[in-house]
């Protein structure tokens, strides 16, 4: 895989668990049935990715790790997003939005 | 949905903290696993899928958990080596206000160990001063290490009408050699001259007694010094009587003009006659390594300085081309001094043929110190490094008797949870304070004691 690609595909990664993590603090079980739920599980992305994602995110400052207690008194990790988190998500979006649109136009018959 | 257990602030739950070590973050990244593959298994099994099926579907989606174990360890390793750096920056201030705290609890023994190396310290500063002025950088102008004095091995005299060299001490040559090799030679870039002269004169409206030199019009330049104020003399001014201008030196002109600008244009007078001061010397400038020579005339650095051609000094420097050694220099100063013209013009008369070869030299600064110097320097240098070396003995020794006296304190550290490297570390930041303190002392014995 050409360090391109595999650059598209950590971007697309990292745009889709900021989105996640947009609303609550969420640990990773919880993050990838949220993203299964919204993709009916048609995105085939392992789940070992997702934490990679997590973990190149937090050492880059855009989420926030911290230690809780999950919903059947298990220690679990949850993660929310930071300052950075929330403006990086902004701006992946608009620029995904903007490159969907390109794309979309280059299709266009005619 | 979150029970986080914010009972306590951030600020107060980070200091009780364990501190992340690598084996606890890995362990933290494989629990972290653990949860979300149970977790998902439970799914799968709230679906209807059997115990295995469930626990198989749950490995599946998520990869390969082996890979993602390394992942999560080169992780922690990355995280823990930064940690390490940043906890100690966090802890240095912590151990010096401890060392502190120690010393101030024995002032006795902080006194001596201080002392006896500032002592040392000071003693190898002082001594080092002095090396580093008469051999390492002697000459303090931005060309000092380019710059050579021409001299002759012995005074080349003439006594009743004999020549003659005598002694072999540097001496200045006659000014007609001088100015042979100011003219004819390759090695230099620039041969500036000077003479020393030693009378009286009026300046600033009253008699005054001030010793003054002759200079090239090239001689700070030369060094690749500057005025500290005003101009140097201009070349078309060293012909005698065609410029009446004059320098003065800087301690001159703080004394005997305070120091006020507009020294330059007033007028000097000298055998009968006015000379504009046009600039000042440069802060303490002196005759470029003539200190000997003026200790045995007892003269002071000179504080009027007249422009002369070079024809009319004896006092010559070089600066040399640069690739030039003093050797090469050496060699072609020798080979002028002995040519066949100048030789008669030396040693006129019948003997000129009979009289000894000239020897002439291009110095260094450092060529000045004779073997007796040289030895006396290396002998004290000597003798302060082996000073410095039995105070520092002295002081491990005070420090080896103070560890012992602190062993049950050091057992309680340790008792404590205390590791071998935290402990080193404290011992380490109390040698490096007494060397700082014993340091700082020590220039300030060597800064009074010069």
């Amino acid at each position: 895989m050409g360090s391109e690609s595999k650059d598209l595909l950590h971007g697309t990664l990292d745009l889709l668990v900021l989105r996640a993590l947009a609303g609550e603090p969420m640990h990773g079980f919880a993050l990838s049935k949220w993203i299964d739920r919204r993709t009916n599980g048609d995105l085939g992305i392992v789940d070992s990715a997702l934490y990679k994602a997590l973990n190149r995110l937090e050492d880059a400052g855009a989420v926030h790790a911290e230690w809780g207690i999950s919903e059947n008194n298990r220690r679990a990790k949850y993660y929310s997003l930071t300052g950075k988190g929330r403006k990086q998500l902004r701006h992946q979006v608009a620029s995904w939005k903007h490159y969907v649109a390109m794309v979309n136009g280059l299709l266009e018959p005619g | 949905m979150r029970k986080s257990s914010s009972i306590l602030p951030r600020g107060v739950r980070r200091l009780l903290r364990l501190p992340a070590t690598r084996q606890r973050l890995v362990q933290d990244a494989d629990d972290e696993i653990r949860l979300h593959l149970d977790l998902w298994t439970q799914e799968f099994r709230s679906q209807g899928m059997s115990d295995a099926d469930a626990e198989a579907a749950a490995l599946r989606r998520f990869g390969d958990v082996r890979e993602y174990h390394d992942h999560a360890a080169r992780r922690a390793e990355r995280k823990t080596r930064w940690q390490r750096v940043a906890d100690w920056f966090v802890e240095w201030p912590h151990d010096v206000r401890f060392a502190l705290r120690h010393f101030a609890k024995a002032p006795a023994f902080t006194a001596i160990a201080v002392l006896t190396l500032a002592l040392g310290i000071g003693a190898n500063t002082a001594i080092f001063s002095v090396v580093h002025g008469l051999l390492i950088a002697p000459l303090p102008y931005p060309n000092g290490d380019r710059i050579v004095a021409l001299k002759t091995a012995g005074r080349i005299g003439v006594i009743g009408g004999l020549a003659s060299l005598m002694s072999n001490a540097p001496a200045d040559p006659p000014s007609e050699l001088l100015q042979a090799w100011a003219t004819r030679t390759h090695s230099f870039a620039q041969v500036a001259g000077v003479e020393q002269v030693y009378l009286s004169l009026l300046a600033n409206g009253q008699q005054d007694t001030v010793s003054h030199a002759l200079a090239t019009a090239n001689l700070l330049d030369l060094l690749g010094a500057r005025p500290s104020y005003g101009r140097m003399f201009r070349p078309e001014e060293e012909k005698r009587g065609a410029n009446h201008v004059a320098m003065i030196s800087h301690r001159w002109w703080e004394s005997a003009y305070g120091g006020r600008d507009d020294v330059l244009g007033t007028a000097l007078e000298y055998e009968g006659e006015k000379y504009t001061i046009v600039g000042v010397m440069p802060v303490g400038f002196t005759i470029p390594m003539s200190a000997r020579a003026l200790d045995e005339l007892s003269l002071t650095s000179p504080d009027v300085w007249l422009p002369a051609p070079v024809e009319e000094t004896s006092i010559g420097f070089g600066l040399l081309r640069p690739g030039v050694t003093s050797a090469i220099a050496t060699k072609e100063l020798n080979d002028i001094a002995n040519s066949a013209d100048m030789r008669a013009s030396l040693f006129p008369g019948p003997r000129a043929a009979a009289a000894d070869s000239i020897r002439a030299r291009a110095m260094r600064a450092q060529d000045f110190l004779g073997a007796r110097e040289l030895r006396t320097i290396e002998v004290l240098f000597a003798a302060v490094g082996a000073l410095l070396l039995i105070a520092c003995t002295n002081v491990a020794n005070l420090l080896l008797v103070r560890a012992w006296a602190r062993r049950r304190e050091f057992a309680v550290r340790m008792g404590l949870g205390a590791g071998r490297a935290r402990l080193i570390r404290l011992a380490v930041t109390e040698s490096v304070l007494l060397a700082v303190a014993s340091g700082a002392i020590g220039v300030v014995i060597a800064w009074k004691g010069l």
